[in-house]
């Protein structure tokens, strides 16, 4: 067994990075991957959103779509691609198609159970203080009550977006992150594809730790749910 | 104290098994393998017609012939030359047909790799989608054209074509757009208008045009490097098998030979070898119509050209598919081993 040029050398890996960096392309390919993951990402909380408040609110669609999200929760969004290749063709679009479904339905359901699960009796109090039944309730009392479900609903899909974009792109033409892993493999360049690899880690844990970390911590001191913060 | 022991000899059994279980899967599990030789080859090819002269080898019986009685082989047919080339420098096949560029590339890190002959130069051709807009190399600036795999020999044949015109590969508008993809995939996209052009091995350009969606714009005669004369086909082998089984890579050439004799000698009934072995690699004949067209469309040799090589390589280097090579560093002269085709040529 030659291991020798199966697993790069960090010294290698550092230096493809440095040269990825150098000539553009890796640098190219994380930003168009980030441009595409923000994208879906922003598509699917505004559609998770919606979904997540329309399944609380109302009994009727929760018990029928509410039904059916569950259901596509469990498909992987990868399973949608030969579908966005024949209804889209193999661009961006594509990508971006899958990457939302990939995070909307995550996205779907925790909205939904972030709204549902507000006692009762907020709503019941805020109703007395006269907020009424419609859009201040909604906006004063029900999203401020369900945010820390939310942020940790939107962790969670920023997680399967990462998922289903890099296997998206594997498969699509232009360039991102999935393609130059993709090129990695079919040239044997082992040091292309840990760089890329560990690429897609950094950035997963930098916007985990910059980004929803510090929300969440942020929200959940303020509201008074983080013990040791007190 | 006793269940401890009890518990680790479980754990290391269950290891064991674990191991020996990998090994027999490994080396290819043929259940009346007990006999007195167990030598199994795995021979690997590509399920192009550009391979013909391996579908016949195996067909006509002549592989089996030449490896003798007491040899098993398996095939296994490979997408493109990338998967090849891995399956190949990490031992899970021993000898095989594939292009050169993807084993270039592939040698370039592993070292663990020989060209032994050739099989077939040329064979390729560009075609272009009708209401692409493209009749013409020159036409492709902003279009996307698709080639079999990454680092493929299709695709440096494409790169030599656009550099003469002065075309870039680009990942935008501004040049032209390159995407992998399986030829029979480039066939549905191109139906649906979703690649512009695509560099193929026959018969799938000729396919492409004889279904109507597109045009062949490059005959296969006039792709470079060498109008059309360079390996496209080539058997290699890993260093390891070559060592151990000299014997029976030089058989596999030899039913090369044959196989080449027998396909100029008699194409007419090469047809429905070829087909056979397609079917049996992916499930699905050819018309004899193709694989007609196909082999009108190359030259079957057996001499390998290293200058044509050299110049794939470079393209390559060219590409950044190879990296860390000074101007004129790119040393290949480990990749050959041309021994066994003298002493094939030869008649020893």
């Amino acid at each position: 067994m030659h291991w020798g040029w199966r697993f790069p050398s960090a010294l290698q890996t550092v230096q493809t990075f440095y040269d990825g960096m150098a000539n553009g392309q890796l640098l190219e390919a994380t930003l168009s991957s980030l441009r595409r993951i923000l994208i879906a990402f922003v598509l699917s909380c505004g559609i998770g959103m919606t979904l997540g408040v329309l399944f609380a609110r109302s009994r009727l669609l929760d018990e029928t779509f509410g039904f059916v999200v569950v259901a596509l929760q469990t498909v992987p969004s990868i399973a949608w691609l030969p579908f966005a290749i024949i209804w889209f063709g193999l661009n961006d679009f594509a990508v971006v198609f899958i990457t939302t479904i990939g995070a909307t339905w995550t996205m779907t359901i925790a909205s939904r159970s972030g709204i549902k699960n507000i006692p009762p009796i907020y709503l019941k109090s805020a109703q007395m203080f006269g907020t009424g039944r419609g859009f201040r309730l909604f906006y004063q009392v029900m999203i401020p009550a369900a945010i820390p479900q939310l942020i940790t609903g939107m962790r969670m899909a920023w997680a399967f977006a990462w998922r289903a974009l890099v296997s998206g792109e594997l498969i699509a033409r232009g360039i991102g992150l999935g393609q130059l892993l993709e090129e990695g493999r079919s040239l044997g360049d082992t040091s292309l594809m840990l760089c890329i690899v560990l690429v897609i880690a950094i950035l997963g844990t930098i916007s985990d730790h910059l980004v929803f970390k510090r929300i969440e911590e942020r929200i959940w001191t303020q509201y008074g749910l983080n013990a040791a913060k007190t | 104290m006793f269940r401890k022991v009890a518990y680790s000899s479980l754990m290391i059994v269950l290891i064991l098994t674990l191991l020996s279980g990998c090994g027999t899967s490994g080396s290819g599990s043929n259940g009346s393998s007990k006999s007195v030789d167990p030598i199994t080859v795995r021979i690997g090819l590509l399920k192009n017609v550009t391979h013909a002269p391996a579908f016949v080898a195996i067909k006509k019986g002549y592989l089996q012939d030449r490896l003798g009685a007491n040899v098993k082989f398996e095939v296994q047919g490979f997408n493109n030359g990338s998967d090849f080339s891995t399956a190949m420098a990490t031992g899970q096949i021993d000898i095989g047909y594939v292009g050169p560029s993807p084993i270039i590339n592939q040698y370039i890190r592993s070292k663990n790799i020989k060209i032994l002959s050739g099989a077939n130069n040329g064979g390729a051709v560009l075609v272009t989608r009708k209401g692409s807009g493209v009749t013409s190399v020159k036409d492709l600036a902003g279009k996307l054209v698709a080639i079999p795999t990454k680092g493929s020999t299709n695709e440096i044949s494409l790169r030599l074509l656009l550099q003469e015109q002065g075309l870039k590969v680009s990942t935008d508008k501004s040049g032209v757009q390159l995407i992998a993809m399986a030829p029979a995939d480039t066939l549905t996209a191109m139906k649906q208008g979703q690649v512009d052009a695509a560099l193929l091995p026959e018969p799938w350009g000729t396919q492409i045009a004889n279904e109507g969606i597109g045009n062949i714009a490059v005959e296969w005669d006039q792709i470079p490097p060498n109008k059309g004369n360079y390996p496209l086909t080539i058997i290699v082998t890993s260093d390891d098998f070559l060592k151990e089984h000299r014997n029976l890579a030089k058989s596999v050439l030899l039913a090369n030979e044959d196989a080449i004799k027998f396909i100029k000698d008699s194409p007419g009934d090469t047809y429905s070898l070829v087909s056979d072995e397609l079917k049996e690699l992916t499930g699905k004949g050819l018309e004899a119509e193709l694989i007609k067209a196909t082999l009108s469309h190359l030259n079957l040799t057996m001499n390998i050209d290293q200058d044509s090589l050299k110049i794939m390589a470079q393209v390559a280097v060219d590409a950044g598919y190879i990296k860390g090579v000074g101007a004129d560093g790119l040393d290949l002269a480990g990749l050959y081993d041309l021994s066994l085709l003298k002493e094939t040529q030869e008649g020893k």
